[in-house]
């Protein structure tokens, strides 16, 4: 079996550069804005290279670099592009696995490609081929998904580096430990430990790592050790069902914005996948002037039809403070399932609580001196402070 | 004039709800980075979202930094540091 995995490290600052190509080679940071407080949330090459790295903050990453240039991210972009390789990929071969730990990474199965390309490392080189080359694409190829993405791992850009059957072993002995899917601060520590490289980790206990790193630390171990049951596994055929509006101009309030979803969601129930069918998820994403985008994903309480599901966005697009005039939205629809309803019972058949319940209560009143049932109440249900908003209010019939 | 009845105020009638909770939150400069409980400790693996609420600084000032909080075990959690006390509480908003 070989397998392949096509990376693409630094992969939302390398989208950006597909609009912006004339930054290519300059040391570029990703920062989020919106999380409060503006720190490195990841540096290229470049700009590590001047000794920035994620977890700085602004004002200390640009002490280091003046000219480093800072890049907001965008999700809708990066959920497009990643989708578009994937499918690039699955057309080259039906076992294409997105790696759900690292954006930018996917694994893909090359059994029986053998008909179609003279060589694996040539099947690799065409699947570099599904990204668009300004973002750098690698391939690795080797037995196992790790030890594929290993070799990816330590590819030039635009480069396939194969494992061949056989030395894997002597290539992942070699390997530096900062290669293994763990969070950065566990490969520092493994590195502070004095453990370089996967084969000097290798020859460690296994169980004195797992007593050190936990799950992690077995992991590691087995690997470093050439163990890795995984295998490619592509994604379920769950039906997706996506609608693309451009506003006419940007969308500046929060009623313009209903407008549009009104429109796409009227126009994505009006196509034939979801004739009779109802949704259970939506993710929103908005292109903001600036180059700038925002996501977010609802889901709903049931599985919901087109005026639900209207209701639903009214009632969330309320609490929303506008990211910005929005120039384009997406709505992609999931969790398709046929129509769903709720049996009403015929009035005749309904229980007579009230009767039974004033007597419940009544009965409590008698035994506790106060009525220990309550009922929600709104008490200032547009006060900023949570806890002034409801209150519980003693249930007395 | 109204007499007075001379009958017990009744305080339990109306009880509060979604009062903020005491928790205990490891910080990093200033950032939240885990969060105790009593299932125990829980890393943060992302800050979703954050915003500030001042409010009543002429009487008793109300002062929070809310975070929502995404956690290892996949939980969203929100809390939110009083500026004024310096404590944690946890409150879902």
């Amino acid at each position: 079996m070989a397998i392949a995995c096509l990376r693409i490290p630094h992969i939302a600052l390398r989208i950006a550069l597909l609009d912006q190509p004339e930054l290519d080679g300059l040391p570029l940071i990703l920062s989020n804005p919106q999380s409060g407080r503006a720190v490195v949330v990841d540096a290229t090459a470049e700009a590590s290279a001047k000794g920035i790295r994620p977890g700085l903050t602004l004002r200390e990453a640009t002490a280091l670099c003046p000219d480093a240039v800072i890049l907001m991210p965008n999700p809708a972009a990066e959920a497009r592009i990643a989708r578009e390789i994937l499918e690039r990929l699955e057309e080259l071969s039906p076992l294409v696995e997105a790696d759900e730990q690292e954006p930018g990474c996917w694994y893909i199965d090359l059994t029986g490609l053998d008909r179609h390309f003279a060589t694996t490392t040539a099947a690799a080189e065409r699947m570099i081929a599904c990204a668009p080359a300004i973002l750098r694409a690698r391939a690795g190829v080797a037995g196992s998904p790790f030890t594929a993405r290993a070799a990816a791992g330590l590819a030039p850009s635009g480069t396939v580096r194969p494992v061949p059957k056989g030395t894997e072993a002597r290539f992942l002995a070699e390997a530096p430990v900062t290669l293994l899917p763990f969070p950065p601060e566990m490969t520092h520590q493994l590195r502070r430990l004095g453990l370089e490289t996967l084969g000097a980790l290798a020859k460690l206990p296994a169980a004195k790592l797992a007593a050190r790193f936990g799950p992690d630390g077995r992991l590691a171990w087995e690997l470093a050790s050439g163990i890795d049951r995984r295998t490619v596994t592509p994604r379920a055929g769950a039906e997706i069902v996506i609608e693309e509006l451009a506003m006419p101009t940007p969308a500046v309030s929060r009623e313009m914005l209903l407008v549009g979803l009104r429109q796409l969601v009227t126009r994505a129930f009006g196509r034939r996948v979801l004739k009779g069918r109802q949704v259970r998820q939506v993710i929103l994403r908005a292109v903001l002037e600036g180059r700038r985008s925002w996501e977010r994903t609802l889901v709903l309480k049931e599985p919901s039809g087109a005026s639900q599901l209207i209701t639903a966005l009214d009632l969330r697009l309320q609490a929303l403070e506008m990211p910005g005039p929005i120039e384009a939205i997406t709505l992609q629809l999931s969790g398709i399932v046929n129509e769903v309803a709720h049996q009403q019972m015929l009035p005749t058949m309904r229980p007579r609580h009230a009767p039974p319940v004033t007597e419940a209560i009544h009965q409590l009143t008698q035994r506790y001196g106060l009525s220990p049932l309550f009922h929600v109440v709104e008490v200032e249900p547009w006060s900023r402070i949570p806890e002034r908003r409801h209150a519980l209010i003693a249930y007395e019939p | 004039m109204v007499k007075n009845p001379g009958a017990p105020s009744r305080p339990h009638r109306l009880r509060a709800l979604n009062e903020p909770r005491p928790v205990r939150v490891v910080t990093r400069e200033g950032t939240p980075v885990a969060l105790l409980d009593t299932r125990g400790q829980h890393a943060i693996v992302q800050i979703q979202d954050t915003w500030i609420i001042e409010d009543e600084w002429w009487r008793q000032e109300i002062n929070r930094q809310y975070y929502s909080l995404l956690l290892d075990n996949g939980t969203l959690r929100t809390v939110y540091h009083d500026r004024v006390a310096d404590t944690w509480h946890e409150q879902a908003y």
